[in-house]
């Protein structure tokens, strides 16, 4: 960069239209030209400040340390999980599974709601085997029915002397 | 200041289905988002050392502005996630930067460890003579003379003015790019930087000769 385009430039700096790489040759050639620095105002020097400032480099080890504090930084719970660190392919799998299961566990659903088994249903599922001869309980309870009937004389003679 | 630099609102996002309308560094962070860690890597590489220089000018320690950039790039890969495309990337990782930087700067313990810009005038190894700083032990102890000499009128002008002023002069951003850090207008942020300006010149201007070796 020639100083007159420099000095042209150096309005353009001042003014704020002036950025980026275009900014720095200005810089560099005013603070490198006797010329154009003796014809800069204090205002102006202002400009060159950035360039006599210190320019710090990385550390060699920044990008480890970095990673080093990545990886030791507090979790939340949830990503103690590592369920990001899954395969795709296997949370898939995971995910149709889970699918599936949800879709059994409806069909096998049933679609008439059943009343509660009561305690005497089981009291009755209990004697299952008895309620098998149910018709010999039967004859026998008309047995017992028949025995009153033949002791039906001796009942009303006793009822008539009291 | 803070509530000037929060990123943290909803803007409008741009369409991100037209990647190549974006700059490459919002490709890099949108691949990151959605799970490719070699693209954080790229854009670790990219901005580490004007990230690091960007801390320094707040805090002129090399330690500090290195465990300032980790935490910038930390914050950057834990809101991987929330990335919206607003603006260039850049926008959104000096805003995060400028936050951090503020957030230590403002800390007592920072503020107490300044050193008067009278004193760094008396200092044996001022001025430099920058044109013919080399690389030779009491040049590079002159330079660090300048360095802290600018570093202590920096710090005397008001955050807004210092920031925008480290944004546009060191970090070579253009006004409007600063505006957008700084969510506020062009014409605001010329003036601040004006305003900067006429500070670092009212307080550098005894030195500025020497500075410049005229």
């Amino acid at each position: 960069m020639n100083c007159e385009r420099a000095r042209k430039m150096l309005e353009q700096l001042m003014a704020g239209e002036a950025h980026g790489r275009e900014a720095r040759e200005v810089r560099i050639h005013l603070a490198a030209c006797r010329d154009c620095a003796a014809m800069l105002n204090p205002s102006q020097w202002v400009e060159v400040l950035p360039l006599l400032d210190q320019v710090i480099e990385p550390s060699e080890d920044f990008a480890r340390r970095f990673r080093v504090k990545l990886e030791s930084r507090p979790q939340p719970w949830w990503k103690s999980l590592a369920l990001q660190r899954w395969p795709r392919p296997l949370a898939a799998a995971g995910s149709l599974a889970a699918i599936v299961l949800a879709g059994v566990l409806f069909i096998r659903e049933p679609a008439v709601k059943q009343e509660p088994v009561s305690l005497n249903e089981l009291s009755v599922a209990e004697s299952l085997p008895l309620l098998e001869d149910m018709p010999v309980i039967t004859n026998l309870d008309f047995l017992e029915d028949f025995e009153t009937i033949e002791n039906l004389p001796r009942l009303i003679k006793e009822a008539a002397k009291n | 200041m803070e509530a000037a630099l929060n990123w943290g609102d909803a803007m409008q996002p741009l369409e991100e289905n037209v990647p190549e309308m974006l700059d490459s560094d919002a490709q890099l962070m949108l691949r990151f988002r959605n799970g490719e860690a070699e693209a954080f890597d790229q854009l670790f590489s990219r901005h580490t050392r004007a990230i690091i220089n960007f801390a320094y000018r707040f805090v002129r320690d090399r330690q500090l502005a290195e465990e300032l950039a980790q935490e910038i790039f930390l914050r950057v890969y834990e809101s991987a996630s929330r990335y919206r495309v607003e603006a260039r990337f850049t926008t959104w990782l000096y805003r995060i930067a400028a936050n951090v930087c503020l957030n230590e700067v403002r800390k007592p313990h920072f503020r107490a460890g300044r050193v008067p810009l009278e004193a760094l005038a008396r200092d044996p190894r001022f001025p430099a003579g920058a044109r013919e700083a080399g690389s030779s032990p009491e040049k590079l102890l002159e330079r660090e003379a300048i360095s802290r000499a600018i570093s202590e009128a920096l710090d005397r002008i008001p955050e807004k003015q210092r920031v925008a002023f480290i944004l546009n002069k060191y970090q070579e951003l253009s006004y409007a790019e600063v505006a957008g850090i700084m969510r506020t207008s062009e014409k605001a942020v010329k003036s601040l930087i004006h305003r900067a300006r006429e500070a670092l010149t009212e307080r550098l201007k005894p030195l500025l000769p020497e500075l410049l070796n005229l």
